[in-house]
């Protein structure tokens, strides 16, 4: 390509916080279809698969994962000051993702879990040193500690929407990404959830890989299989339903709601039994797999509760 | 928007705690304020006059009553028009915000007085978010149905029929049982008249009965009701009676072939029946018919010898139960109550102890003996004879209300004993003797003077010796030890089988002893928060024959007033949706107990029945993407109060209390009226049903610094909207997981079940939540 060509593309860069770079993977995942990305930026910086050293100044942004220590803090201002407009690539970046589930223990817990406490682990210590970043008490998604223009949710995202995100911004065409719940698109059959008549929808709850068989066409909550289709935005394509298993809330909490936790426990309680949901599931976990960092509460109460401790 | 503020001081009750000009002067500056106005009772009449010219004069959008408690206001609604003529003014139903100044802060707080005033400067400011954050309610305009349904056909709900037949409304009597007429008619002589209870009665229900604008349905039951005030929907099953009414001509044959006997609930059981029968000699209708309690027998095991005897060919054993669709402006319910069962003295095994109802089978006049009094075990006369009052009432261990009937009704019978075996001695033990109604006194008294009578002033307890039974009591120190050959229990009123079904069908509230509520005990005492449905006679708690006919007449005369406009108009106030973001999970659907949500198949998102709706909330706390929300408590405005509220800075912990409007605020409101003060570490939000509380608002509560939360909702199975707190004890077992994952104490979210009337459980469950807090915080 020559420089002429280069110059009415784009600039652009993406990079990851902490993450597993699944999102960039996602970008790859276009296969030759990138090329009808690669017409329209530039792209001047990616670390995953190449070697610039210093971020440059840039009018797009793609970044992905969470901030999760004071590298990732650091480096993110740097790119919202040298980029127009920042994008939140996956869920780690626009909710905080698996990572923030870590929210829930203290510092200290975390890092004598992962370096001492492991069960493969003898004489263990937690690394520490002026060349190794400091974690954050908390993970946090990027919109806590800079400004967010769009978010581009999924875990990863589709490469799909990677690609009608980048296209339809740069062509300035507008963005209308759809606003209903997982439900809308999913393709399986409700029955007994369209019966207005008071009943639960099932009287137990299963892991998946307690059934023998799961029906491919049929309602997961129906089947006794929680699932976070009713509490998450569509816009993933169903992957997960297509492959015979629940939805797990990559997507996300719809934009009305104040956060996905609360809102799936909301819902299920008058539709399945509460007992029953406790003796099987960890609602905890389930609901705010992808979303604590950003949930209403993201952290522990750090005075309040000095009595209850953490069981190991 | 243009919002005006009008503040009470309510002649100094308000004033000598909170500073209301100083509030005013504050509000003044505030931004879409435009003016504020403080009275020194807003209740007086030139005052609520000023407010709507007010209110006009200025273009008000937007009205702030920053004085009494709004259930006050609302429950005025049906003796006052002062919310009406607010309306009436320009002000949105959903624009008139309400600041309780007085019974939640200015009584309680009293002697906290900066307090008091900090909490009511934010009390306003959420009434005007509340305002603002609220879409305009909708109306509908109908013309109503003048046609009423009323429930049950004894005294109380006759009485309605035939007033309201009477002024050419046209009436649906619907009686669970073969015929009409209430329990009392099985019975002998009746107070205050001592006439024959068939004789003073047997007209009344004869003119039910006989009514051209008067139509008996027997053996019916309502089954769903759907619709506004006005415009109703009944549903109505009907059981068949198995024999073709027009052809039977009461020839009685087949009573004669019948090979099977069952229990006569005529006579409480003392006596048996055929399965084919006619149900007691000047029933209506009078027609034969099959107990469908038996049908199946009759069907599929009987060698059917009826169906030979019979004839005319009367008898059909293949019909099938109707559900029959009529459509009303007005539902009065009086379908009365039930009697304790008693399982004091010996009841259930001794056939010589009875209850007051059936011994009034005995003394009846077609009664079991054919009027004679005898003893059932021997059927001999009885020598000695006792009669205990208050059983199963005014007890706190059983029902500690007092039933009202018994007395008077004791006394009847005592002196209806009298008359029939005058050589017999008769002994009453009675806790207190309370006489009803006219002459009641006189009544009571003329038995206590009686030679053969005497009345004992104590609670006795049963002995059983050989020479039979005897009755131990403690009179002034003393014990005393009366043998008898019969003994006679004057059992309490207890709410009927049915309340708790027609409970949930009709959606009127019921009471902590299981009776149905009225609006108000003493101004709306036929009212139900329905403004088409009424409830009259027993079925709202205990009442005597006259009080039930004057309550039916009452009742009549409320529903006529409603359904004597020309059109009605209906506030829509239910539940929205968007369908931008409804993705059609079904979640409402199955969560709303009034079926009101179903699934639009085409555009695959929910809709909602307005005819349906009541605005409870549930679904839309529910509803998982914010698709749903509710007209007048919308999530935002939950979210606005809660970050209002946390502004709130006391000495210690902060609590804040989200009370369901039909119980725990009302609860809140008697707290301060009668007096009580807690500390003013609580803020209250109230909430249509606790099923309106969603899980979010209270972790967001914890979020922006409370240091608990409590949920106040009403008894089990007390909810106006039927399920709103069993949902919400649900979601808060499973949210609990939530606050534990965040390691905040389980304690400082309480959940707390209180009635209207217990203010004092109010304040003592926010004195310990707070003394526990402190103590949870050292």
């Amino acid at each position: 390509m020559t420089d002429a060509e280069n110059t009415k593309k784009t600039d652009t860069l993406t990079t990851c916080m902490q993450s597993c770079s699944g999102c960039q993977i996602s970008i790859l995942d276009l296969h030759e279809e990138i090329l009808d990305v690669l017409n329209l930026i530039n792209l001047k910086y990616a670390p995953v698969i190449m070697d610039v050293k210093v971020i440059p100044k840039v009018t797009v942004a793609l970044v992905a994962g969470a901030v999760a220590n004071s590298d990732n803090e650091e480096k993110l201002k740097e790119i919202r000051k040298k980029s127009d407009i920042l994008i939140a690539l996956g869920s780690c970046a626009a909710f905080g993702g698996i990572a923030g589930m870590r929210n829930l223990n203290t510092l200290d817990e975390t890092l004598t879990r992962g370096y001492v406490k492991t069960e493969s682990t003898v004489d263990g210590k937690i690394p520490r040193g002026k060349d190794i970043p400091r974690l954050l008490e908390n993970v946090k998604p990027l919109n806590k500690v800079v400004k967010v223009d769009f978010i581009i949710p999924g875990c990863p995202p589709t490469s799909a929407s990677i690609k009608n995100t980048i296209v339809s911004l740069l062509s300035g065409q507008e963005l209308k990404p759809s606003q209903k719940n997982l439900c809308n698109d999913c393709p399986r059959e409700q029955k007994d959830l369209l019966v207005p008549k008071r009943e639960f929808i099932t009287d137990m709850v299963y892991a998946p890989c307690e059934l023998e068989t799961i029906d491919p066409e049929k309602c997961f909550l129906e089947q006794g299989v929680i699932c976070m289709g009713p509490a998450t935005l569509e816009g993933c394509g169903s992957r997960c339903m297509k492959a015979n298993m629940p939805c797990r809330g990559c997507m996300g909490p719809s934009p009305n709601a104040m956060e996905q936790g609360c809102e799936i426990i909301n819902a299920l309680s008058s539709i399945i039994p509460a007992g029953a949901i406790m003796f099987q599931d960890d609602i905890v976990g389930t609901g705010y797999r992808y979303t604590m960092a950003s949930s209403i509460y993201p952290h522990i109460s750090k005075a309040k509760s000095k009595k209850v401790s953490m069981g190991e | 928007m243009r919002i005006g503020i009008f503040l009470c001081a309510c002649r100094g009750v308000i004033s000598n705690v909170i500073d209301v000009s100083e509030l005013g002067r504050k509000f003044n500056t505030v931004e879409d304020i435009v003016f504020t106005k403080t009275y020194d009772a807003m209740c007086a009449g030139e005052e609520r006059d000023d407010i709507i010219a007010e209110a006009k004069k200025n273009n008000l959008d937007g009205v702030v009553l920053a004085g009494c408690s709004p259930k006050k206001f609302e429950s005025m609604s049906n003796i006052s028009t002062f919310l009406k003529d607010i309306e009436g003014a320009g002000i949105n139903p959903s624009k008139l915000g309400y600041a309780n100044l007085k019974e939640q802060i200015a009584l309680p707080y009293r002697s906290e007085v900066k307090n008091a005033n900090s909490i009511a400067d934010l009390e306003i400011e959420v009434a005007l978010r509340k305002i603002k954050s609220t879409c305009n309610v909708t109306f509908q305009e109908k013309i109503p149905d003048r046609s009423v349904i009323v429930i049950g056909s004894g005294p109380a709900g006759s009485s309605a029929a035939l007033k309201l037949a009477n002024q050419g409304f046209k009436v649906t009597v619907v009686e669970k049982k073969a015929a009409i007429g209430g329990p009392q008619l099985r019975h002998s002589k009746a107070f205050p008249k001592h006439d024959f209870s068939q004789c003073i009665l047997t007209p009344l229900f004869v003119e039910v009965a006989l009514h051209p604008n008067i139509n008996v349905m027997t053996q019916a039951e309502v089954i769903d009701v759907s619709g506004r005030v006005g415009n109703y929907n009944v549903m109505i099953k009907q059981t068949p009676r198995y024999i073709d009414q027009k052809s039977c001509t009461a020839c009685g044959a087949c009573i004669k072939a019948c090979p099977v006997s069952m229990e006569n609930e005529y006579d409480h059981g003392l006596t048996t029946r055929k399965v084919i029968y006619m149900p007691f000699g000047e029933a209506f209708p009078r027609n034969y018919l099959i107990d469908p309690k038996k049908i199946d027998y009759c069907r599929n095991e009987c060698k059917k010898p009826c169906i030979n005897a019979c004839p005319n060919g009367a008898i059909d054993l293949t019909e099938v139960s109707k559900d029959i669709e009529i459509e009303t402006g007005g539902v009065i319910v009086a379908m009365g109550a039930s009697l304790y069962k008693p399982t004091e003295f010996g009841y259930e095994n001794t056939p010589d102890v009875l209850t007051l109802a059936e011994y009034g089978r005995i003394l009846a006049p077609d009664g079991i003996y054919g009027g004679k009094i005898l003893r059932p075990s021997d059927k001999k006369p009885p020598e000695t004879i006792g009669f205990v009052g208050c059983v199963g009432s005014k007890d706190p261990e059983k029902h500690a209300y007092c039933s009202r009937y018994c007395c008077m009704a004791l006394a009847t019978a005592v002196q209806e004993t009298h008359e029939k075996l005058p050589d017999s001695k008769i002994y009453v033990f009675y806790r207190d003797f309370y006489p009803v109604g006219k002459n009641g006194e006189q009544y009571i008294q003329s038995i206590i003077q009686m030679d053969k009578v005497e009345t004992i002033r104590a609670i006795p307890v049963r002995r059983e010796t050989s020479e039979g039974m005897i009755l131990d009591a403690m009179v002034d120190g003393e014990s005393l030890a009366v043998p008898l050959d019969m003994l006679v229990l004057a059992t309490a009123i207890v709410p009927n089988d049915q309340t708790e079904n027609m409970r949930t069908t009709l959606d009127i509230d019921i009471d902590e002893d299981g009776f149905f509520r009225e609006l108000n005990p003493m101004t709306a005492n036929v009212n139900t928060t329905d403004e088409g449905m009424f409830i009259c006679g027993s079925c709202s708690g205990p009442k005597t024959i006259s009080e039930s006919i004057n309550e039916g007449a009452a009742a009549a005369a409320s529903v006529a007033m409603v359904l004597w406009q020309d059109s009605l108009k209906h506030e829509i106030f239910v539940s929205m949706v968007d369908e931008d973001l409804c993705g059609g999970c079904g979640t409402c659907v199955k969560t709303c107990m009034f079926h009101a949500s179903s699934m639009n198949k085409e555009k695959n998102v929910s809709q909602i029945d307005i005819m349906r709706c009541k605005g409870c909330g549930n679904c839309v706390t529910a509803c998982p993407s914010g698709a749903r929300d509710l007209l007048l408590y919308p999530n935002n405005y939950f979210k606005e109060a809660i970050e209002t509220f946390s502004t709130y800075d006391p000495a210690g912990p902060k609590i804040l209390a989200l009370l369901c409007s039909g119980s725990s605020y009302e609860c809140a409101d008697q707290a301060g009226l009668s007096g009580l003060k807690y500390p003013a570490n609580v803020v209250s939000i109230r909430v249509p049903c606790a099923g309106r509380v969603n899980v979010q608002h209270v972790l967001y509560a914890f979020e922006k610094g409370f240091d608990g939360v409590l949920i106040g909702d009403c008894h089990h199975g007390n909810c106006h909207f039927i399920v709103g707190n069993t949902d919400m004890e649900r979601r808060i077992s499973l949210f609990r997981e939530v606050l534990r994952s965040r390691r905040i104490d389980d304690d400082r979210l309480r959940i707390e079940s209180m009635s209207p009337n217990d203010g004092k459980k109010y304040a003592n469950v926010v004195q310990k939540f707070v003394d526990d807090l402190i103590k949870m915080e050292a």
